[in-house]
């Protein structure tokens, strides 16, 4: 640590101590305290907004982080609600479910510091709640810090919503919708020519989606927030920021579906089109501050089944399951077999991103240790021997039983988004096939598939998360019309889960985003033809004439209505039709544009060296067809893709208080409303 | 070591121009390489990819520790790795600060390194196919980039040293 970063630390900590009650002139510094709350940051000059928020009953940590002074030790952390002892933290191993730590914290911090816990507190009480953490070092003076959390009622009395489905379109702001509508629908004369099926759910909200410490979040606290009532940091899930380095140890709060899997016995259904430890996914059932360990996150998807009554598990991601060949004992099945097949496997698992907890964890929440370096864990095994169905392609998934747990993996990553999966079924692309996957499931198979087995397997509800992961993939990528026909697909699904909530009318379904992806909007129209736009595509003219600029982009009554020729697949015929539909980006990056389908994934030069001299028979790169229609459009972030936006979302909602899901609100406002049907129920 | 040759090949829609392989200004006539056999991306595992991953082919077991030439497309990260680098069979382009390793690499894809003394240089992304050449290397390794590996391709020393001015950009014109 630089003098120059102490200097400011140590100032910031006077600041953060002289507003607390001091006991002493010289004493400990409580420096974090969790649940966050504006009380304990801006030193009680402000009081609003209420930062954490929990129904009652909802378990969360209690946590500070204590600084002693120069030569002092850390002797005792005492942790009170409204001025009522709840726990005493001292040194030394855990006791139950409270812990101090005094190794493995982040740089910065002074000698001897420590972070203290207590695990899977809960209050019941509804009201405003304060919290102080007394900290007391080893020459007996002390300090407190004080916070506050509010506990929201939750009113009895009306009808329980029995099962809650959460559509989630990654990325998917109210450009996405409307570009998806028009490519499906059409507009005659000013109107759509019919609506999306999210359009057709009665409720409608507008959604912030801003996390802990950004006002643009990413996907994990996007996910999360909607699902803890709380706000997570960006790249954190299901927990507060702390200041020890352990992935897994953070201050957690409780999920909606632990709660209602601990209070109501419901079942999980998580479904993607991403990777299943995947931020989405995993911001519904596991805790962690790096959304990348995927090794942690699918083991304790598995390990903790039972506290989060996961179900259906579907998705991309086999990389994380099947077991490092490298790390195994070969007493594993399929594995370690030394230059033998098993050595190929394409598992990822590592030690770097696996889990283990702490006691005090384990105490408090009832959760799984850990192993902590199991990368050569068979976890498709495991599923299985625990009596799940595996399915590894579409037609294993249709043949799962719907009486058992189901497992769906897919790709060994992110499965293959909707433009290439029909491209499959058409017999147009080979993409699927060229990724070794050609039998893969649409998002709707998917979700009607899951909607079968969790019916069937949850007498008191579920709650089922589906996301459409690729809008949000390819609207980094800035590759529109995959973006959109994603969009399509995510579309579908929902229409699946309408008509599950319309035959079972206790079921509440919201569909929304966790966040906006690239600024995404409707820009206009070409004004010209397919033929024409591919003759400008390798002009090399730049913003000149001729170029894919100047003449070509449509704007206001220029646009017209673009139109698109719907297939009996209900995707597209095509995504060039004359006149096509175009899409700026608001956080755009670097891009060469020429407005056709971006080939990427190039089926034709997928395998470039397989042939005899084969690269002067194929046809250009994405980036080279881009290039030679010399039309550069500067992104506005340096990033080489296009990054989220603070974009309020749209969200949309049916069924059991849905009703509920009306005006502007943050995303933890959703997850009180979704608890109030879930857990004292509405008036219908 | 053997003097580093490596073949370069920029891509110009349908157009392939291949530059010589080279020496450094000023060394001595190259000693002729190993001769490196080509590798398809197609022919590294058994496809569809089945339910318990990949199962090589012989043949890519059978290159272990041999040269090897490969054509792909060298991975777009966000955040590169200093002294190895991604070859896929495809242009991918890699969004790990928002997706970490939530990503559409193929299985196929190539960790390249770099010779031990550029084991810090950072290699610029560059568009197009790209043959490389070196040795090929097999088995699950943990990489720096926090990635597992399973076909390594280990470059010869000055294989990236630059070869010759590089073609002047023509947006998409075919060279020749």
């Amino acid at each position: 640590m630089s003098l120059f970063i102490f200097r400011r630390f140590a100032a910031l900590s006077l600041t953060i101590t002289s507003v607390f009650t001091l006991q002493a002139l010289a004493a400990p510094t409580i420096s974090r305290l969790s649940p966050p709350s504006q009380l304990f940051a801006t030193g009680a000059s402000e009081t609003t907004p209420m930062i954490s928020r929990f129904i009652p009953g909802q378990r969360f940590d209690v946590q500070a982080t204590v600084q002693p002074e120069a030569g002092a030790t850390v002797s005792r952390v005492a942790f009170k609600i409204d001025g009522a002892a709840i726990a005493a933290v001292r040194p030394g191993a855990p006791v139950g479910a409270t812990a101090m730590v005094s190794t493995g914290l982040v740089d910065g911090l002074a000698a001897n510091s420590v972070v203290a816990s207590l695990r899977g507190y809960s209050n019941t009480r509804p009201g405003v709640h304060t919290l102080s953490a007394v900290a007391t070092q080893s020459d007996g003076t002390s300090s407190t810090a004080t916070g506050n959390f509010e506990v929201v009622a939750i009113n009895s009395g009306g009808k329980k919503a029995k099962n809650i489905v959460i559509m989630l379109g990654d990325g998917m702001g109210v450009g996405h919708r409307t570009a998806a509508r028009i490519m499906l629908k059409g507009v005659a004369q000013g109107k759509a020519r019919g609506q999306l099926a999210m359009d057709s759910l009665p409720y409608t909200a507008q959604i912030m989606t801003f996390s802990l410490n950004s006002i643009v979040t990413d996907s994990a606290p996007g996910m999360s927030n909607y699902v803890t009532g709380n706000k997570a940091a960006n790249h954190q899930e299901g927990v507060w920021p702390d200041d020890t380095l352990a992935a897994f140890d953070n201050p957690r709060v409780e999920y909606l579906s632990e709660f209602l899997a601990r209070t109501q016995g419901k079942k999980l259904g998580l479904v993607t089109t991403a990777d299943v430890f995947d931020a989405t996914p995993a911001a519904n059932a596991v805790h962690t501050q790096a959304r990348g360990n995927g090794t942690g996150i699918v083991d304790q998807y598995f390990d903790d089944r039972a506290s989060t009554g996961l179900t259906v598990l579907m998705g991309g991601g086999r990389k994380w399951f099947l077991p490092n060949p490298s790390s195994c004992t070969g007493s594993n099945p399929g594995c370690g077999s030394a230059g033998g097949p098993a050595n190929f496997n394409g598992s990822t698992r590592a030690a770097a991103s696996d889990y283990s907890l702490s006691a005090d964890i384990v105490a408090g929440w009832g959760a799984s240790t850990g192993i902590g370096d199991d990368a050569g864990r068979n976890l498709i095994a495991d599923f299985t021997a625990a009596g799940w169905s595996y399915a590894p392609d579409l037609t294993a998934m249709q043949a799962a039983a719907n009486n058992q747990p189901l497992l769906g993996l897919f790709a060994l990553s992110n499965m293959n988004v909707a433009l290439d999966k029909i491209g499959k079924r058409r017999g147009t692309s080979t993409v699927v096939d060229d990724f070794g996957f050609p039998d893969q499931p649409m998002l709707e198979e998917m979700t009607d598939k899951a909607l079968q087995v969790l019916d069937a397997n949850s007498p008191k509800g579920f709650v089922l998360m589906v996301e459409a992961a690729s809008i949000d993939k390819q609207s980094h990528n800035m590759d529109a019309d995959r973006m959109i026909l994603d969009t399509i697909e995510f579309d579908r699904a929902i229409d699946k889960v309408k008509q599950y909530a319309l035959a079972h009318p206790d079921t509440l379904v919201i569909v929304t985003a966790d966040h906006e992806n690239g600024g995404a909007a409707v820009i206009g129209a070409a004004r010209v033809s397919r033929a024409d736009l591919v003759k400008r595509s390798t002009a090399g003219a730049g913003t000149h004439p001729g170029g894919p600029r100047a003449g070509v982009v449509g704007t206001y009554e220029a646009a017209r209505f673009p139109s698109y020729a719907i297939a009996a697949d209900g995707y597209p015929r095509s995504t060039d039709p004359d006149f096509k539909m175009l899409i700026g980006y608001g956080a755009n990056a670097d891009r060469h544009e020429d407005w056709l389908t971006n080939a990427r994934p190039v089926r034709d030069s997928w395998q470039p060296a397989s042939e005899v001299a084969p690269i002067n028979t194929l046809p250009g790169t994405p980036m080279q067809q881009d290039v030679a229609g010399g039309y550069t459009v500067t992104g506005q972030v340096e990033d080489p893709v296009a990054a989220h936006t603070a974009n309020d979302v749209p969200l949309s909602a049916m069924g059991r208080g849905a009703a509920q899901m009306t005006g502007t609100l943050d995303n933890t406002d959703v997850f009180f409303k979704l608890m109030q049907a879930a857990v004292g129920g509405v008036k219908e | 070591m053997q003097t580093a040759c490596f073949a370069f090949v920029l891509l110009f829609n349908a157009c392939m121009v291949a530059l010589p392989c080279c020496a450094q200004s000023g060394d001595a006539a190259p000693a002729q390489p190993r001769a490196a056999q080509d590798l398809a991306f197609s022919e590294f595992y058994v496809m569809p990819v089945g339910p318990l991953g990949l199962q090589p082919t012989t043949k890519l077991l059978g290159l272990r520790g041999t040269r090897v030439r490969l054509v792909g497309y060298m991975v777009q990260a966000e955040e590169p790795t200093p002294g190895v680098f991604m070859l896929a069979p495809q242009p991918v382009q890699l969004a790990e600060v928002a997706d970490g390793p939530a990503d559409d690499l193929p299985a196929t894809t190539v960790f390249v390194h770099l010779p031990a003394d550029e084991s810090q240089r950072v290699i610029a992304y560059r568009a197009g196919p790209w043959a490389l050449t070196g040795t090929f290397e097999l088995g699950a390794q943990a990489e720096s980039n926090q990635r597992v590996s399973y076909t390594r391709l280990r470059l010869d020393a000055q294989a990236l040293r630059p070869a010759a001015s590089p073609l002047p950009q023509t947006h998409g014109q075919p060279a020749s």
